[in-house]
């Protein structure tokens, strides 16, 4: 047996994804993709693939010489009436399974070295692709999917576990039929075509037979996704499916996923029956075939204990293998095929845009915006449409609209995230794409509403934009945004953070401090200070004030707005530009949003 | 069976109404009568069978081939194959049997667990009482069922499998008594010695799964925080950082190879060891005459057939999970349900009567005995502060949500009697936070139990001022919903699209402007009030504005209506006041034109 977790039984899928792959993906390319897996890890470990033969070549003989002792302890032993050479026999067979055995436990270290390996590469390629994809441009902003990541580690899991689960079985396989088929020859020459000739029928048929049961395998695989995913959405919507009077419609889709998931287990159940033929027909038969043949084998010279022997062959070595390869090997490669698609597929890297021809360096923290038109789509109304805005370096500006009005995509294009489809943006008088992508990164810092802090030291959090940054510097910071004491709880710059252990404002303030200590000349907050109280918002609001550069701030308190030296309105059809007091005057939607403010029943999303 | 065993409405609502209470409704839970339960129980019952004809040939077989061989050893040709081949042949067919009836059962099973799951869920409606997380439930619907559905598979498996190898170990001794001896000494030592080293991989098994969840965390972590990392272009130090518990779990994952090597070790040694002590007994009795040739063999199939009966340690471990699912599955369809009303809606104006009308959820009484009227055509805003029960009353009164006393009457007739696609045709819904369904944006319009046009849909949207933004997505009405990045403001705005999409008697708006900037309400309120005018409505809010433009306010305060006046009548009070203010100071009543103050934000 190889690994515990590698037993043949079909799992059911316990999560879902929201949007897994439109069309059904084909048994056939799902194939595929764990061939090139296999081989991909069998030729980066060559060394201990070698081994691995070799141990499992020896592990196979005492299948070798099991039969070949029976019959001589029988037909010189216990028929000889001479018991010690009987016991000698029994006593060769014996230590030939325990060097068997002992050889099956060699072959651990070497599986482990080309799973091990295996599932690191496959974990790095998982991670690497899905970050990539997630910071790609146009990669969505919302949802993070918690199952779908779950999901990815245990596909890991899944090709570790069915890998070294096809390596062993397969090659033990095979070189235990070769044992039994060498055993006879050497016993009784004659009775080799009676096991090898059903046997390789019996192969050929189960071939073809595999290929069916991928086919339903993966059916009932995916209904079941689509079982649970459809779940997901019925049971997340349910009251709105019950207040609209949908839900006979709603439980008739679900259940239509149920009933595919039914069929395709019984397609599988009738593959199962089929297939066990291949054991009457590869192991029984011979069984059949070297009784019937025996008195004519006998006439040509052979010994009762050679019959004895290849029957001994048959029963207790060729069968057993015969159905695990039967019940076993099939549904191990399909998990395999499956789990190596779907993990192909999230190891896919977005690739990089190529860096601009002539690249330039923003001089400082000024911002001109000509024109600038974006649409999420070819067919879509622009989002912004033709929207003017200058700003002198050292500027504050707040960002006002309704919900939904297109404030953050603003910051994106603002912040080079998003290409605009029309228009220029320039930062320190160069155009946005002239300049590299790491001087970029340098120039402006964009800090969203969800701020992001990692497992790591506070010192590692805080210096992420600013690698090295002295500890003056820090100190600084850390005075200036008044989070001593965050600091002093945390134990120290030096204090490992939880990031789940942190409320929403002080996971805000440690991005914050990240974006202060930077030396970023444009700062972009996308409603940074959300989580904050109004105290301590003024009191990093006038922090980034005495920091050198721009800031653009989305707006969620109208205290922020009226502080700002200019302010941006954005109502999804035109944007204005002005002071708080001049918009308050002029512009009826701003007096109205001021209003809304202080009802203070929503804040604009 | 019919019989309804929920407290009994006052009987004021009933009379002249047609006849009893539960004459107008039908017991949601369908009761399995003796047709399902042979149903239930045949393909277990034909694996049962299979299997025991399998266990008979796989007995028969030893001696079988014992026979055959000694016959044909004897020279006495080959007449002995024919018990052999007819043995070969039962086993073959009885086994093929059972490779089809088990999974066959299983699945079965599985698919009426399911099938009984989904409709519990969806007939026990939004408002559960004992609720379920989504995630847990899906888990139970998917993983729990098809556990479950293993029960009857496992039960007959390991009760045939101890059963062949006690009948194994018996033919052994019939062989010779001292056959069985050796068995019974070497086969059990060998397996405790495989039960200790397979306790101590599931052990080692905790290390390897903790490091492989600290990286899944890191990754969705930074996948969380992807927005300011692809600003920050700093991807690839977070892919270092992801992938830090990495050399961790490479060192747990060998550790665990090693046990396994352990657990292979033992195993290794447990057949053979048996099969030799076996022998070796078998051996002395041949070479004393007491056995013949064919004998042996067949003692060495028998300790065969009696190793096989550890499988019924792993039937043993599959029954106690498909015991777990079957749990699972239970505790759900356990909660009772109520009876689905069969009662046409008769015309009427869409006047509604709640009566002594009580919730509990989770040890809390939500409503208590509350009473209120909506008169027919009028606009009533429901006004509390947050977590005085508004939502639950809005749900009541459109039927979302049953109380456990009292009695909620839509136009005289009890809601709960009356058919679900009637009721929700006469009563419209729109929430704070809207899950929109179908494919598409124009699906999530349309959706509603009588077919809603398109055109509806669309003059819909332009009242609840979505039209603009639908009209920028992708492929504007017919964008796929997957792919429509739309914020909360914007959810709303669709969600109160289809409630107005419908012609309705009552109208529900839990909160359904909250996301709305004042101007865009007042847009969308006077486009409702051109369409659902006449209707009754019933408004949840937070907003003096909305509770100023209302006929009526219904003032909820712990669980009962403290008063039910107009606006400006409450606006005396000063508790009333606090709704709005958080401070009763104020002593206006349209905030949206107060001086603005500085920090006057309260959340």
């Amino acid at each position: 047996m190889a690994s515990s977790t590698a037993a043949p039984r079909p799992e059911p899928a316990t999560g879902t994804r929201p949007h897994p792959p439109a069309t059904a993906t084909a048994p056939l390319a799902a194939g595929a993709a764990a061939l090139r897996l296999v081989r991909g890890s069998l030729s980066a470990s060559r060394g201990p693939a070698l081994r691995l033969a070799w141990w499992t070549m020896l592990s196979a003989a005492p299948a070798l010489v099991s039969g070949k002792a029976l019959a001589l302890a029988v037909d010189d032993g216990f028929l000889a009436r001479s018991p010690r050479t009987a016991a000698l026999y029994l006593v060769l067979f014996a230590l030939c399974a325990l060097a068997g055995a002992w050889a099956g436990r060699q072959t651990y270290p070497w599986l482990a070295e080309i799973v091990e390996p295996l599932r690191d590469r496959l974990l790095g390629d998982v991670v690497r692709g899905t970050l990539r994809r997630a910071v790609a441009p146009g990669a969505r902003r919302d949802g993070v999917d918690a199952v779908a990541v779950a999901q990815l580690t245990r596909q890991v899991e899944v090709v570790r576990d069915a890998l070294a689960g096809q390596l062993m079985l397969v090659w033990q396989f095979v070189l235990t039929v070769g044992a039994v088929v060498v055993g006879t020859a050497v016993i009784a020459p004659a009775a080799v075509p009676l096991v090898a000739v059903p046997l390789v029928l019996a192969l050929g048929v189960f071939a073809v037979l595999a290929s069916v049961t991928v086919r339903w395998q993966h059916a009932a695989f995916q209904a079941e996704e689509t079982l649970a995913q459809r779940a997901v959405e019925t049971v997340g919507a349910l009251r709105d499916i019950v207040a609209t009077g949908t839900r006979d419609h709603a439980e008739g889709e679900v259940l239509q996923a149920v009933r595919a998931h039914l069929l395709a287990s019984r397609k599988l159940a009738t593959v199962a029956a089929v297939r066990r033929l291949v054991v009457g027909l590869g192991a029984h038969s011979p069984l059949l075939l070297v009784v019937l043949t025996a008195p004519a084998l006998l006439e040509r010279g052979m010994t009762p204990g050679d019959v004895v022997g290849v029957l001994g062959y048959v029963l207790t070595t060729l069968e057993p293998a015969v159905r695990l390869m039967v019940q076993g090997v099939g549904a191990s490669w399909l998990r395999l095929s499956v789990a190596a698609q779907r993990l192909a597929g999230a190891a896919r890297d977005p690739g990089t845009p190529p860096p601009p021809a002539h690249p330039l360096t923003p001089d400082d923290g000024s911002v001109v915006v000509s024109g600038v038109t974006f649409a999420y789509g070819p067919d879509a109304d622009p989002v912004v449409d033709g929207l003017e805005l200058s700003l002198a370096h050292g500027e504050q500006l707040a960002v006002v609209g309704p919900s939904g009005v297109g404030k953050s995509t603003t910051a994106d294009l603002l912040a080079g995230m998003l290409v605009p489809d029309a228009g220029r943006i320039t930062l320190g008088g160069v155009p946005l794409d002239r300049i590299a992508r790491d001087d970029l990164c340098r120039a402006r810092a964009l800090l969203p509403q969800n701020p992001y802090v990692f497992a790591g030291t506070l010192r590692e959090n805080l210096c992420q934009l600013a690698p090295g940054a002295p500890d003056e510097s820090v100190a600084h910071t850390v005075g200036e945004l008044g989070m001593d004491d965050l600091v002093r709880r945390l134990g120290g710059l030096d204090g490992r953070v939880d990031p789940a252990a942190l409320s929403s404002g002080e996971r805000q303030l440690v991005a914050l401090a990240r974006v202060h200590l930077s030396r970023a000349a444009l700062v972009i907050l996308d409603e940074a200070t959300r989580h904050l109280d109004a105290e301590a918002e003024e009191r990093i609001e006038e922090a980034f004030r005495r920091r050198p550069g721009t800031v653009v701030a989305l707006a969620h308190r109208i205290s922020l707005a009226r502080r700002a030296d200019k302010v941006l309105l954005l109502d999804g059809e035109r944007a204005w530009t002005g002071t708080h007091d001049t918009l308050l005057a002029q512009v009826p939607l701003y007096a109205d949003l001021v209003g809304l403010w202080n009802t203070g029943t929503a804040g604009p999303g | 069976m019919g019989q309804d065993h929920r407290p009994q409405p006052p009987p004021g609502g009933v009379h002249g109404h047609g006849g009893p209470t539960a004459a107008g409704r039908t017991p949601a839970t369908p009761r399995h009568g003796p047709a399902t339960t042979v149903l239930r129980l045949w393909w277990p019952t034909a694996l049962a069978l299979s299997l025991a004809a399998g266990s008979l040939a796989s007995l028969l077989l030893p001696a079988a081939v014992s026979r055959a061989v000694d016959r044909a050893l004897a020279g006495g040709g080959a007449a002995g194959a024919v018990p052999l081949a007819a043995v070969l042949a039962l086993l073959t067919a009885a086994e093929a049997a059972a490779q089809y009836t088990g999974p066959r059962a299983t699945a079965e099973k599985t698919a009426r667990l399911r099938t009984d799951l989904v409709r519990h869920t969806l007939a026990a409606g939004p408002h559960p009482v004992r609720r379920t997380a989504t995630g847990d439930l899906v888990a139970r619907l998917t993983a729990g069922a098809a556990e479950a559905g293993l029960a009857g598979q496992a039960v007959v498996y390991a009760v045939a499998q101890l059963a062949m190898a006690a009948a194994a170990v018996a033919a052994l001794g019939l062989l010779a008594p001292e056959l069985a001896a050796a068995f019974l000494v070497t086969a059990p030592t060998g397996w405790l010695l495989l039960r200790r080293h397979v306790r101590r991989t599931v052990r080692r098994g905790t290390g390897y799964q903790s490091a492989q969840a600290d990286v899944a965390a890191r990754l969705l972590d930074a996948l969380a925080g992807s927005r300011t990392v692809a600003a920050a272009g700093t991807v690839e130090q977070e892919i270092d950082r992801v992938l830090r518990p990495v050399p961790e779990l490479s060192l747990h994952g060998r550790a665990l190879w090693d046990s396994q090597r352990r657990v292979a070790w033992s195993t290794g040694l447990l057949a053979p060891a048996t099969q030799i002590a076996v022998l070796a007994v078998a051996g002395q009795r041949l070479a004393a005459g007491a056995l013949s040739t064919g004998e042996l063999v067949a003692a060495l199939g028998y300790t065969m057939l009696g190793l096989g009966g550890f499988g019924a340690a792993q039937s043993l471990l599959d029954l106690a999970r498909a015991r777990a699912g079957q749990a699972r599955v239970s505790e759900i369809l356990a909660a009772p349900l109520a009876p689905v009303g069969l009662r046409e809606l008769p015309p009427g104006p869409g006047r509604v009567e709640i009566r002594g009308v009580t919730v509990r959820r989770s040890g809390r009484t939500v409503l208590d005995r509350l009473d209120l009227v909506l008169p027919a055509g009028s606009l009533t805003a429901l006004v509390g502060s947050s977590g005085s029960g508004g939502s639950v009353l809005a749900a009541i009164a459109g039927g979302l949500l049953l109380p456990e006393q009292g009695l909620v009457l839509l136009d005289g007739v009890p809601l709960d009697e009356i058919h679900p696609a009637g009721l929700r045709t006469a009563v419209s819904y729109a929430f704070a936070d809207p899950a929109l369904t179908g494919a598409t944006v124009l699906d999530a319009l349309t959706a509603a139990a009588r077919p809603v046009p398109a055109a509806a849909a669309r003059r819909a949207a332009r009242a609840a001022q979505a039209d603009p933004f639908v009209r920028r997505l992708p492929a504007g009405y017919d964008t796929p919903l997957a792919d429509a990045p739309l914020s909360g403001g914007q959810r709303q705005r669709l969600g109160l699209a289809r409630a107005l999409a419908r012609d309705c008697r009552l109208l529900v708006l839990d909160d359904a402007t909250s996301s709305l900037d004042t101007a865009t309400e007042a847009s969308v309120q006077r486009a409702m009030d051109l369409s659902h005018g006449t209707r009754t409505r019933l408004v949840v809010t937070h907003r003096t504005s909305t509770a100023a433009r209302a006929d009526a306010v219904a003032w909820l305060d712990r669980g009962r209506v403290r008063a039910v006046a107009p606006h400006r009548e409450l606006w005396r009070i000063p508790a009333y006041r606090r709704l709005f203010t958080g401070t009763g100071e104020s002593t206006r009543t349209a905030p949206a034109h107060e001086p603005v103050r500085r920090d006057a934000h309260p959340g």
